[in-house]
């Protein structure tokens, strides 16, 4: 049974279980992948060398195509040429800020970089918040503050700690820089309280219905460890900062405003009648958007935006809040006490 | 000392993570939740605001956030109420803008969700498929189309699972209705097709309404529409009828004889007999499965509303013009044709303009001529008047049926004859016949089966036409007793039920052997009972009185003695079925075979001893087994063949036009090898012995085969030991061999048979 007896081996091999042997290298398994292939790669053997380097604005134009890219050494080079490049504009024209020599606005410089505030390499976020403060505030339209805002917000309540601390650092820059016109736009108001009242478990629906009652409830703030707490500590300061910007009235220098007003003296309310400095002059009426509601709605001078805080039960919810806050003591104790006296200085306008 | 970290402090605390722990514990995980949540409507409001500069990442982490809501959404229904109506608006956006905004990746990943959603009957079914099925008819992307489409089917399929939904089904239908009743030129309609033949298929939709979708679209004004429809006439039952099919052949039932067996050999332990157990129980399941899975399907084209106006619109707006406003090629033409002349024969409809269009199109050199001549047999039904048939069947005769033309030819062109004959013979002139019956002399063997065909269809139907000495012994003796009558125009025979006559005999015999109770008093006893009972009813009385007078007209000349009260038991028995029984016992033995079933209701059980009765008498027993399987393959081919209502194909017109071909040598070779010339393999023209054919088989499908055959091909080098050791022995061992030999014989070989003795 020549033949026959050959092909019953060959259909029997398939099932047979190959033996194993000491000192013997292990078989390989049927389906294994073989793995020793190299990858092709593309050899480029000369340099491209030019006599001078290229100009200033094609290298920021390159180092700000490279800040989407995905490897993490060219977006933190990229972020500090940047950053670089922008404090260096700023100094050569004498603290004035030179818009010309900027090759790109300074809104489409947030815009493309800001969402690495919540990518994972921490140095990469370092980075992109000194960008941020080095571009100039003043020069930032309308949409890009409040982009950046909600991108703050994202990054606050990001899964990650040490996300959440450069997205509270963000959000206190924009504060800093330009916090009546971040808080003015349209969203970022309601949205904000809301982003903080989860953060520190602040809920105005519950302070109506349970109340600080609940003692047996666990206390997260509590409960948690140290980094935690500084990260609380720090939350409580940019809230802080947050309701003193919203909740007082805008400075203006008396003197100031008194001698403009005496420039143009037979006229009044001369900045109502003349063609608006915004970019985009009619955005509360919400032309071409959806329908906004509460949270969406745009509240541009501090006395709605008080309104909206009481009506909403914010104000409840974060008295009650910093009251238990300010029973911890310690760091956190002093933080919920300047949270405190921006609430009562709200109170009281 | 290094600090532990907490699983979510990391940066590389993923979503999935925090998944897993807010479903085993919701309520501690909810401030996490809601961080997350918020961080998904900050992201969204981001992507709304410059939906086409978003950043890579940012979608990323948007299409991460919102899988992850989805799937976590059902244990906090209050804050996420608004979830599934914002990833609707993402998708509506998606449509409304043109070219689309949406990641693919991300566009997938939501109409994902929102069927996620679905399933956790966190969103209804109307809403997801009012939100997908614009974005199905509407988008550029293929994969997309693919992907809601197959999203679509399922969520109907499994909202049709259990009972049926008329409500939703009713609300798609009349979604794929306005579709096509729109824009019945745009290639949109398409669409509304596809997933009603989908949902045909699966037999999800089995009404009218979905038949009345596929009617609009035939009648359409889009090629694809259009072909869409028809074809959906045409094959949507039998791709029905084949999908139920495989799904029952799908779940095979464990062989519990061969269970049982093993398991009284096998080691008997807990965990085989609840094997055992699981496989009786499966076995069972499936079989109350096929006896409960009785749906009754009408076809579709038998739901069709107006079947005569539909294909007067059909024939008006696609064939009869020169200039019709959708064009067609020949093939899609052939298909609309095909349903046409299926509609008309099978509706037994009046289309006279239908006839005169075929004219053009019967020429040998028309491409796919065997097309137009089946169905112009199709078409053709005992109502069509002969004078529009024959101009027809003289044309045929003419142009194909000649001593010049090729065999082919000429045997389509019978065979094209006979079968529309056969639907009406008076389609067919005398001299004509005799003409065309002259061919079975021919040398063309084709030729000669198909004037066969003709003549014997003839001699059935109406030997007159024929020579007297064509018409055969059967026919004569027919005609000359008066039995055999030329059916008339438009003559309809009275209905009968195949194989009623048998069961009347059964009927009978069971009841001779049974008793011997007097029947008059059996009958008298009835009689008051029913009669009570009739009274209360006189609505039905009057129409039962209607239905005997016809009884009377038929029968008259046969049955002059019966009873006057006859009438009125009739109708007290339609009302009372459950009273068959004694029904039957009353019977009179001259009733004609048509009044059993006028006088009786047959009960199911009636129905199967009919059928039973009727395959019995086919199969009669003294016949040899082969005779008796090629009758029974003829029968089977038969119903089939009726069932269909005579779908015709260009392969029966073409029929043995293979026979009149010659054959080369090559070819000749290859038909004996086994293989046609489409490259497939058949067994018919396998010139070997049964027994190589057979064994071949056994071998094929790894079957052991006897011992003689393994003898004969056991290797020579195991036997050469054997032989040359045969050589050598000794004169007493030659002698032992020799008597051991001669005692097997004696006791009846190797094996031995001692035990019979």
């Amino acid at each position: 049974m020549g033949s026959s007896n050959r092909k019953k081996k060959e259909k029997k091999q398939d099932f047979q279980k190959t033996k194993l042997k000491v000192g013997k290298a292990r078989p390989k398994n049927t389906n294994a992948t073989d793995t020793s292939f190299v990858a092709k790669s593309i050899y480029i053997k000369e340099q491209s060398l030019t006599e001078k380097a290229p100009e200033k604005a094609v290298r920021f134009h390159y180092n700000l195509s490279l800040a989407s890219s995905k490897n993490e050494s060219q977006k933190k080079d990229a972020l500090a040429y940047l950053a670089h490049a922008l404090t260096t504009s700023r100094n050569a024209a004498n603290g004035l800020q030179d818009v010309s020599s900027l090759p790109v606005s300074a809104g489409t410089i947030l815009s493309k970089t800001q969402h690495l505030i919540m990518d994972e390499n921490a140095a990469v976020r370092s980075n992109l918040l000194r960008l941020c403060r080095s571009i100039p505030a003043t020069l930032l339209g309308e949409q890009d503050l409040r982009r950046a805002a909600l991108q703050a917000y994202a990054a606050m309540t990001h899964l990650a700690e040490s996300i959440r601390k450069d997205g509270l650092e963000m959000f206190s820059w924009l504060l800093e820089a330009s916090g009546d016109a971040v808080l003015s736009t349209a969203g970022t108001w309601v949205k904000g309280l809301q982003t903080f009242s989860n953060l520190l478990n602040w809920h105005p629906s519950a302070v109506g219905t349970s109340g600080a009652s609940s003692w047996t409830s666990t206390k997260p703030t509590s409960s948690k460890t140290s980094s935690h707490s500084k990260l609380l500590v720090s939350q409580l300061n940019t809230l802080a900062q947050f309701l003193r910007t919203g909740l007082t009235p805008s400075k203006t220098d008396p003197a100031q405003a008194g001698h403009t007003a005496s420039c143009l003296f037979p006229l009044w309310h001369t900045e109502a009648h003349i063609i608006s400095s915004k970019s985009d002059a009619l955005s509360y009426l919400n032309l071409f958007g959806a329908a906004r509601n509460i949270e969406h709605q745009a509240y541009e001078t501090f006395e709605e935006r008080v309104a909206i805080f009481r009506e909403s039960g914010f104000l409840e919810a974060y008295r009650a809040g910093v009251k238990e806050i300010k029973k911890e003591g310690g760091e956190t104790g002093r933080a919920g006490s300047v949270v405190e006296k921006a609430l009562i200085s709200s109170a009281s306008t | 000392m290094k600090r532990k970290i907490g699983a979510l402090e990391k940066v590389e605390a993923d979503l999935p993570n925090l998944q897993h722990k807010i479903r085993r514990d919701p309520s501690s995980y909810k401030d996490d939740f809601a961080n997350q949540y918020s961080q998904y409507q900050s992201l969204l409001s981001l992507f709304l605001q410059s939906p086409t500069t978003a950043s890579d990442s940012g979608l990323v982490r948007l299409g991460d956030l919102i899988d992850f809501i989805s799937h976590v959404a059902e244990c906090y229904p209050s804050a996420t109420s608004g979830f599934a109506s914002e990833l609707m608006q993402l998708l509506e956006l998606e449509r409304t803008n043109r070219g689309g905004i949406l990641d693919a990746d991300l566009r997938d990943k939501l109409v994902g969700c929102l069927v996620l959603l679905r399933r956790k009957e966190i969103l209804d079914s109307v809403a997801l498929l009012n939100c997908l099925w614009p974005l199905l008819v509407e988008t550029p992307s293929k994969s997309f189309r693919t992907l809601l489409f197959q999203k679509i089917v399922s969520d109907l399929r499994s909202s049709n699972a259990k009972s049926k939904n008329h409500k939703l089904n009713r609300s798609v239908q009349q979604l794929c209705y306005d579709l096509i009743a729109a824009a019945p030129d745009s290639p949109k309609g398409l669409w509304a097709v596809k997933l009603t033949r989908e949902l045909w298929k699966r037999q999800v939709w089995t009404d009218a309404k979905a038949v009345s979708i596929m009617s609009l679209a035939a009648l359409s004004e889009n090629a694809k529409g259009v072909v869409g429809g028809v074809r959906f006439f045409l094959g949507g039952d039998q791709e029905r009828d084949e999908a139920a099919e495989e799904e029952s052949d799908e779940g095979d039932a464990p062989d519990m004889f061969k269970l049982r067996h093993q398991h009284s050999i096998k080691k008997k332990s807990s965990k085989n007999e609840k094997a055992l157990k699981e496989a009786a129980k499966k076995v069972k399941r499936q079989e109350k499965k096929k006896q409960g899975h009785q749906q009754l399907n009408f076809s579709a084209l038998h739901l069709l509303h107006d079947p005569q106006s539909f294909a007067e619109r059909l024939f008006a707006t696609h064939l009869q013009p020169d200039h019709p406003k959708v064009k067609l090629n020949l093939e899609q033409k052939l298909e609309v044709l095909s349903l046409v002349t299926r509609l008309v024969g099978m509706h037994k409809l009046t289309l006279i303009s239908l006839y005169s269009y075929f004219l053009k199109y019967l020429t040998p050199k028309q491409p796919s001529v065997t097309s137009f001549l089946a169905y112009l047999a199709m078409a053709c039904h005992n109502l069509v008047t002969p004078d529009t048939l024959e101009p027809l069947v003289l044309k045929i005769a003419n142009e194909f049926v000649s001593e010049s033309s090729a065999g082919e030819v000429a045997s389509a062109g019978l065979n094209a004859i006979r079968e529309i004959c056969s639907r009406q013979p008076l389609g067919m002139t005398d001299t004509l016949l005799q003409d065309l019956v002259q061919y079975r002399k021919s040398k063309d063997k084709g030729v000669q089966m198909a004037a066969r065909g003709l003549l014997s269809l003839y001699r059935e139907h109406n030997p007159e036409l024929l020579h007297k000495r064509d018409r055969g012994k059967d026919a004569a003796l027919g005609l000359r007793s008066g039995e055999k009558q030329v059916a008339r125009f438009g003559e309809v025979e009275a209905g009968g039920i195949a194989g009623l006559d048998l069961l009347e005999k059964y009927k009978q015999e069971q009841r001779q052997l049974g008793e011997g109770v007097n029947e008059e008093d059996e009958e008298e006893k009835g009689w008051d009972d029913w009669d009570a009972q009739s009274d209360s009813s006189e609505g039905s009385e009057g129409w039962i009185n209607v239905e005997s007078d016809g009884e009377d007209i038929d029968i008259s000349d046969s049955e002059d003695e019966k009873p006057a009260n006859k009438k009125a038991k009739t109708v007290d028995e339609i009302e009372q079925p459950v009273d068959l029984k004694s029904a039957d016992v009353e019977k009179e033995e001259d009733l004609l075979v048509s009044k059993y079933a006028m006088t009786h209701i047959l009960t199911p059980a009636d129905l199967k001893k009919l059928h039973e009765l009727r395959t019995d008498a086919a199969i009669t027993a003294n016949l040899p087994a082969h005779q008796r399987k090629r009758l029974q393959a003829q029968q089977a081919a038969n119903a089939t063949r009726k069932d269909q209502d005579a779908a015709l194909s260009a392969q029966d017109i073409e029929g043995l036009a293979s026979l009149s071909k010659k054959l080369t040598k090559a070819e000749k070779i290859a038909l004996a090898k086994g293989d046609r010339g489409d490259g497939a393999k058949t067994e018919m023209n396998d010139h070997r012995s049964t027994t190589s054919r057979r064994k071949d088989k056994m071998r094929t499908e790894g079957k052991s085969t006897t011992n003689k055959e393994k003898a004969r091909r056991k290797n020579i080098f195991m036997q050469v030991g054997k032989a040359r050791r045969k050589g050598k022995r000794s004169l007493v061992e030659q002698k032992n061999v020799l008597k051991a030999h001669i005692d097997r014989s004696k006791k009846g070989g190797r094996k031995g048979n001692r035990n019979l003795r």
